[in-house]
């Protein structure tokens, strides 16, 4: 028990011994004039910390220019979609003023209608399904119809007619 | 480091009964707080150099031991300080002021260590043959009476065993020996709990036996 305590007894002699050492170390890197020199240092960045640092333009003013970006690009967009509007109006007013023919007589040749394929297929499909005898009947008929065509008078009746 | 808080801002110290809030560095910082909060910075930076030069000291060498470089040690308490500054508004006035510090120490202390490993990967230092310290952390002053305590080839030796700790076991080892602070101190200082505090210093006290039975 004794050699116990002893031992204890020595340990913290040892350990008050390399406390006085590693203090006095470390005051050896640190005398006064380097405390001195170093309060003064954290004195003065504190004094710059309390001063308003100068703000360079990033990201701060980034944020700004695409704001004002933004803000911009909705005008565009409004006017530009006012102006569409303004466009199909005055189109529609066009077409509703009573007597506007001009627009019609100034599309020239491109402004034709163009039949569209099924208009155009519709006919043909009609006349290959009739009978050409028919075809060839209905155009004499048609020719006999008008009034300016005299010659083909003796052409008649030359034809069968009915008795009754 | 368990607990750890950058800013030691939310850092709440456990509370000691009787002379923490009356210590000489618990009234300044409340009187620091009190001129920050009533807007007269210039008044509160003057007491502050006050404050700087009570606890300027005793924050190096616990620094220094920690991280074994003085000029590491030097940054890390000016970060200290200045963290202290900025955040004296969230100090509670009735608990330690020492305890406070010392976490914001230890915190900025473990921040430069980072910063020196970071480091380390890039550039090899040069080394002293003798001790196997850097060259620039080889002491440049005459050696001090109590340093003779101990002979030179022996404190190189403890010093080395103590430099060759785990990180927590050396902090909780300096914080202990280097800095006096009880278990429960250095448990509020560095965020672990007291029983872990007191694992750590049996665990470094037991890998030092050797040399410090040496020494004997």
């Amino acid at each position: 028990m004794t050699s116990h305590d002893d031992s204890g007894a020595r340990r913290r002699d040892i350990l008050d011994a390399y406390r006085a050492a590693a203090r006095a170390d470390a005051d050896a890197h640190f005398d006064d004039r380097a405390l001195e020199a170093q309060r003064q240092r954290i004195l003065a960045r504190l004094e710059q910390a309390g001063h308003r640092a100068k703000v360079l333009p990033f990201p701060g003013a980034l944020a700004t220019t695409r704001l004002g970006a933004s803000t911009s690009r909705r005008w565009i967009s409004a006017a530009a979609a006012a102006g569409l509007l303004v466009g199909l109006l005055t189109g529609q007013l066009l077409h509703v003023i009573p007597g506007n023919n001009w627009s019609r007589a100034d599309r020239g040749p491109f402004a034709q209608p163009v039949a569209s394929p099924r208009r155009a297929i519709a006919p043909a499909v009609v006349q290959t399904s009739l009978d050409p005898d028919n075809v060839l009947l209905d155009a004499i008929d048609a020719a006999v119809a008008r009034h300016a065509v005299t010659d083909l008078r003796a052409f008649d009746d030359l034809t069968f007619s009915d008795p009754d | 480091m368990a607990g750890r808080n950058t800013a030691g801002a939310d850092v709440s110290p456990q509370a000691k009964p009787g002379d923490v809030t009356s210590s000489p560095a618990s009234l300044l910082a409340a009187e620091i707080k009190r001129l920050v909060a009533s807007g007269e910075r210039d008044e509160a930076r003057e007491r502050f150099g006050a404050l700087v030069a009570l606890l300027q000291r005793r924050a190096l060498r616990v620094a220094f031991h920690y991280l074994r470089n003085p000029a590491d040690a030097d940054e890390a308490v000016q970060d200290a300080f200045i963290k202290v500054f900025l955040h004296i508004e969230q100090y509670r006035d009735d608990l330690s002021f020492d305890v406070w510090f010392t976490r914001i120490l230890v915190n900025a202390s473990l921040d430069r260590l980072k910063a020196r490993t970071r480091h380390d990967r890039l550039v090899t230092p040069v080394t002293d043959e003798q001790d196997q310290r850097s060259v620039h952390q080889v002491a440049t002053g005459e050696p001090s009476s109590e340093r003779r305590l101990l002979a030179q080839e022996r404190w190189a030796r403890v010093s080395r065993e103590v430099a060759a700790l785990p990180d927590r076991q050396r902090l909780v080892f300096t914080l202990s020996q280097v800095d006096e602070r009880t278990p429960g101190e250095i448990a509020a200082a560095t965020g672990m709990s007291p029983a872990t505090v007191r694992v750590h210093l049996f665990r470094a006290l037991r890998k030092l036996r050797g040399v410090l039975g040496e020494a004997g």
